[in-house]
């Protein structure tokens, strides 16, 4: 893994190392300055200008330095950033739609985006400051073995205590303290939110007290959470200074009694305390590494996720849709024993409205899925314009379809683009007719941005059927001739319904397929099937 | 404001004053055992003594922390502060009086609040304690320097006067960097996750590529910003940085004169530059967090106002009406928004219970508007609006709740239970299921698996729009009002959750006043009395008659049902 991620960021492995440098100058400038002051402090006057140019020109060297490494760190992080989001983007591209249709993407996407943040956070923030304190230890070291080897090591050894030995020591407790803390502070978080979004109904309810009381209780395991954070936190911080104070003095005694306290080594004592800064910084470090290995996991867990087969199939399909035909279909889920399509057998021709209906669970999105090649279907079994489907270029079926499903795919950006995806080539024209098509263009010109108005779907200046007539909008925008509908009225009110299903027999030329669960939205169809124990019946056809 | 903060978490002063004392002892502990190094070596000998009482005031500061009231006091302040404020917080924005201040309460507003409480820790926890540490080591600094006849103790002040000046100057040279940042980000982060969403659809349109591209493009642009933001923030780390190592270095060249002439002994020096030194590396940080607690001020002013909107109102004050409400009467009521035309005029009617009324009309014609008035968000602007005999200026705003529910098509449901969410305003009592289906409601329960134990998501995203609309419903119909506004309720729910909630509703209405506000042609007919709203006037009737006399109601329904037809 290790080697996997250094591949990621090979091309900015300069600029890492210009940062490590950059970043070690910057705190060894700090440590200068303590022991150029010792020197000043001891040294007679006649040296005291060059003291002083030395010193000024430390003072800048470190300034510029601690700014040369910030900036090279986070252009490594940014870098990294948006090199990650463009290798998921491409990523989950590859694996739509059958591979997202999982229930669990969304909560993959949902951990997609922190994942992506703290892998960065771990390239640029815990990377270069495990090396700067590294190297800044050897450095120093070497420095301090220059006047007294003794003053070395012990440097050495209570660098190694603060810097790995302790953290990694307390990093259990505190990891765990952290981890719980963050818990229960999502859960207040989350409370109070709900609390207030739902002020209305708690004040009609007469359950403000109540509510009120439950998120005082809950927070009230949300203190002693943060004290034992708090009390962790003390601790690692009192043994690290004592550590080194302590070491100080036996340091100071030790050497004083070796060289009768040569007035020469006052500079190297005053600096010393001031030796242990990167490494104090470095306290989070497990908490930071174990976060930042876990997000790269996942994210490579996610680039590694094969890929579903369907992409096979060599002949472009040239011309409309204009005929399928399913042809004794079996099919069950690789991973799953029973069976969800036995013997399935229809056909359907332009022009045509066929219907599905049954119960949820049934296996009807199964079979839409797989007439569009979302899961590969048995050889032989279906086939379009009288190919085989495995033998369809899957990219090219899938421009002659057009798929709707339950809940309409709203994108937080403008009614206009959401309707055109971006097509630059879709004229204004053609958006106001299919706008006109489903009955949308007076409601949207009553918004005060009309078209360019943007649409949150968390809040959207919509209603949820207005939502689902701008999707088939896009359906009709976009040319097909084969329109799919997963249950796109079941959870719309009777005059959405009726202005969906007819726009659809009115407007769209091609063949529909459409699947519901409530049998009046059939009365529109040509043919209507019903999928029951896995069998397909014909229930009605004219 | 700051100052209100101060009134937070009085009982855990004792908190922040012991964690102000062992900021301040990290602080000078190391300039002690300077201190000592420093006579060692001036003295020719080790001199164990200051190292003993050092290294025991150590051992009985560590065992003085062992003890359970030690410990207790670890970041009391902050959480006991905590805790006061975001009951205070909550008990501000739950004064029903608050309804009509929006701005107050839109959820933007009401996120970036809470995420404004949370980071409160920063002050209490951080802020206010290095600043007293950092104040004590300053006048440690100055008793000593003073003591012993230095004026180092005047380079801090200048460091710190240095450092607002380049900050002021910086903010001066690029002041609207941080806005760009924001709408770089704002262009970024949604769309990211809302492309990978929309996935399946992109890929199926064949749009995956464009939106690949343009998502690309987004990135590096926020990148760029992001850079230009860190470039302006880095300037400020290097003038903190530089002053502070100036500052360390200046210490040297002040102190140097002393020395040189014998005023200053090393030990003495070398004590002052240490405290000296600390003192600076403590403030460098101040400076960090000073950041932090600036950017919560926008939360925290409004945080205040809430509170202050919750100081004001006495709570639960039901007191107008204790009796029942049969009567509501509209006598030439009128009302119109100061700025423009009245929305409607001279509406009288009356609502008593017995028939199931409806207020239809089109959208913009001010039904909602009405609806408040009974809600007591507005008063009308001509005529009286009564309750019994009382005009509704004499109730307060906790009498309407109490009398009047209202469900509009967006109502909120809490995570948790379907049981929970039902039963929330009658914990007490056990019957609440029986009458939830004597009524007709929620029939749908008995078919889940789980039943009414069933968790439904936050805000009910596991359930379907009539299934959430139907236990909104069934919750507030369980609060027993006197009066039941159902205002667009059945709006966006399929055809068989309207039929049973119109059912419902009809049944209410036989006992207590009930006012469906509709469009919806469907509803309207299963509505006794209806009155219309229309060209600012109310037109009462029955749907048929309606329907053959006034142009405007026929016009609504025809509309609806062309629309429904030809599609």
């Amino acid at each position: 893994m290790i080697k996997r991620m250094v591949a990621y960021v090979r091309y900015l492995l300069p600029v890492l190392i210009l940062s490590w440098l950059a970043g070690m100058v910057a705190e060894l400038g700090q440590v200068f300055v303590a022991w150029q002051t010792g020197r000043i402090l001891i040294s007679p006057s006649t040296q005291l200008q060059s003291l002083a140019w030395t010193l000024a020109a430390g003072v800048i060297l470190a300034a510029l330095c601690a700014f040369a490494e910030q900036y090279a760190g986070h252009y490594v992080a940014f870098k990294v950033l948006a090199d990650l989001r463009n290798t998921v983007y491409a990523k989950v591209e590859r694996l739509a739609p059958a591979g997202l249709s999982a229930k669990r993407s969304g909560d993959l996407l949902k951990a997609v985006g922190s994942d992506i943040e703290a892998m960065e956070v771990f390239y640029a923030h815990t990377l270069v400051p495990i090396a700067i304190g590294i190297g800044f230890t050897i450095i120093l070291a070497v420095g301090y073995a220059q006047i007294s080897l003794a003053a070395a090591v012990v440097m050495l050894l209570v660098a190694a205590v603060i810097g790995f030995a302790l953290p990694f020591f307390k990093y259990h407790q505190l990891a765990q303290a952290n981890a719980q803390l963050a818990t229960v502070q999502a859960t207040t978080q989350q409370e109070m939110l709900e609390a207030v979004r739902g002020r209305d109904a708690l004040l009609q309810l007469a359950a403000v007290d109540q509510q009120m009381q439950t998120v005082d209780d809950q927070y009230q395991e949300e203190a002693p959470a943060q004290q034992k954070v708090g009390l962790l936190n003390w601790q690692k911080n009192w043994l690290a200074w004592v550590i080194i104070l302590a070491s100080w003095l036996l340091l100071a005694a030790w050497i004083g009694v070796q060289t009768n306290f040569s007035r020469t080594l006052v500079p190297l004592l005053l600096a010393f305390p001031f030796s242990f800064r990167p490494l104090l910084a470095l306290s989070s470090l497990p908490d930071a590494l174990s976060k930042g290995l876990g997000a790269t996991r996942r994210i490579f867990a996610l680039l590694d996720t094969p890929e579903p087969v369907t992409n096979t199939g060599e002949v472009k399909l040239a011309r409309p849709i204009d005929e399928i035909a399913v042809d004794h279909l079996t099919f069950a889920y690789p991973e799953r024993s029973q069976t969800i399509l036995e013997d399935v057998s229809l056909t359907l021709h332009s022009g045509q409205i066929g219907g599905i209906i049954g119960e949820s669970g049934a296996g009807k999105s199964t079979l839409v899925k797989l007439l569009m090649k979302w899961y590969p279907a048995p050889v032989g079994t279906i086939r379009i314009n009288d190919l085989s489907i495995t033998d369809i270029q899957t990219q090219s079926l899938w421009q002659r379809i057009n798929y709707l499903p339950q809940q309409a795919q709203i994108f937080h950006t403008t009614i206009q683009q959401n309707l055109t995806l971006g097509d630059t080539e879709i004229t204004d024209p053609a958006i106001t007719r299919v706008l006109e098509q489903v009955k949308l263009t007076h409601r949207i010109a009553q918004l005060p941005q009309g078209l360019q108005t943007i649409i949150d779907p968390t809040a959207p200046a919509l209603s949820a059927g207005e939502l689902q007539r701008l999707a088939l909008a896009r359906a009709f925008l976009h040319p097909s001739s084969l329109l799919i509908l997963d249950e796109p009225t079941s959870n719309l009110d009777v005059l959405n319904e009726k202005i969906i299903l007819t726009s659809v027999k009115h407007y769209y030329s091609g063949m529909v397929l459409m699947i519901t669960h409530r049998s009046e939205t059939l009365g529109v169809c040509d043919v209507v099937w019903r999928l029951q124990d896995s069998h397909l019946i014909v229930v009605s056809e004219r | 404001m700051i100052k209100q903060l101060f009134k937070y978490g009085r009982a855990g002063r004792s908190g922040a004053i012991q964690q102000m004392v062992d900021e301040w002892l990290l602080l000078v502990l190391p300039v002690a055992a300077g201190g000592i190094v420093l006579s060692w070596w001036t003295a020719r000998g080790l001199n164990w003594w200051g190292a003993v009482v050092l290294g025991g005031f150590v051992l009985v500061y560590a065992i003085y922390f062992l003890t359970p009231g030690a410990r207790q006091r670890i970041q009391q302040w902050t959480v006991l502060a905590k805790r006061e404020i975001r009951r205070d917080y909550l008990r501000g924005l739950f004064t029903p009086s608050l309804t009509d201040s929006q701005e107050l309460t839109s959820n933007k507003v009401i996120q970036r609040d809470l995420a404004g409480i949370g980071r409160l820790d920063s002050f209490y926890g951080v802020f206010l304690p290095a600043i007293c540490a950092s104040g004590f080591s300053f006048l440690l600094l100055i008793g000593l320097a003073i003591a012993w006849h230095s004026w180092l103790w005047l380079l801090p002040i200048l460091c710190f006067l240095l450092m607002g000046v380049g900050m002021m100057c910086l903010q001066k040279i690029s002041p609207n960097i941080n806005r760009q940042y924001l709408q770089g980000f704002l262009r970024l982060g949604g769309p990211f996750l809302d492309d990978l969403g929309g996935m399946n659809t992109l890929v199926m349109y064949g749009a995956q590529k464009r939106y690949g591209q343009s998502f690309a493009e987004d990135a590096e642009f926020f990148r760029g910003k992001t850079m230009a933001l860190l470039k302006y923030q880095l300037q400020s780390l290097f003038i903190l940085n530089g002053l502070v190592f100036a500052t360390m270095g200046a210490g040297a060249f002040v102190l140097y004169p002393a020395v040189a002439n014998g005023g200053l002994s090393i030990v003495q020096a070398g004590v002052l530059w240490l405290l000296l030194a600390q003192l600076l590396v403590a403030e460098r940080q101040l400076g960090y967090f000073f950041h932090i607690v600036m950017s919560t001020r926008p939360a925290l002013k409004n945080i205040f106002r809430v509170i202050a909107a919750g100081g004001e109102v006495p709570q639960s004050a039901y007191t107008a009406v204790t009796a029942p409400v049969h009567t509501v009467t509209f006598a030439q009521a009128g009302f119109g928004y100061p700025d423009g035309q009245p929305l409607w005029q001279d509406v009288s009617f009356v609502l008593q219970p017995g028939q199931l009324y409806g207020l239809v009309g089109e959208n913009g014609t001010g039904k909602s508007t009405l609806a408040r008035i009974l809600r007591g968000e507005l008063a009308p602007t001509a005529g009286q609006v009564q309750f019994n005999q009382t005009d509704i200026d004499q109730l307060t705003t906790a009498d309407f709740l109490q009398h009047v529910g209202y469900l509009n098509d967006h109502p909120y449901l809490f995570s948790g239970t379907i049981a929970e969410n039902i039963s929330l305003g009658v914990r007490n009592q056990t019957d609440w299921w029986q009458k939830v289906r004597q009524l007709g409601l929620c029939a749908f329960v008995e078919t889940l698996p789980e039943g009414l134990a069933t968790p439904i998501g936050e805000n009910g995203r596991f359930l379907s729009p009539g299934q959430r609309q139907q236990i909104a419903f069934a919750r507030l119909v369980l609060m027993n009002k006197h009066i039941y506004i159902f205002d667009e309720a059945t709006a966006n729910i399929d055809a068989d959750n309207v039929q049973v909630m119109m059912t419902v509703m009809k049944r209410l209405s036989e006992s207590i006043i009930v006012l469906c506000i509709t469009h919806e042609w469907r509803s309207i007919e299963a509505l006794a009395v209806i009155h219309f709203l229309t060209n600012q006037h109310i037109t009462t009737g029955a749907a048929p008659v309606l329907y053959q006399d006034n142009a405007g109601f026929k016009r609504l329904l025809d509309t609806q049902k062309e629309m429904e037809a030809a599609g």
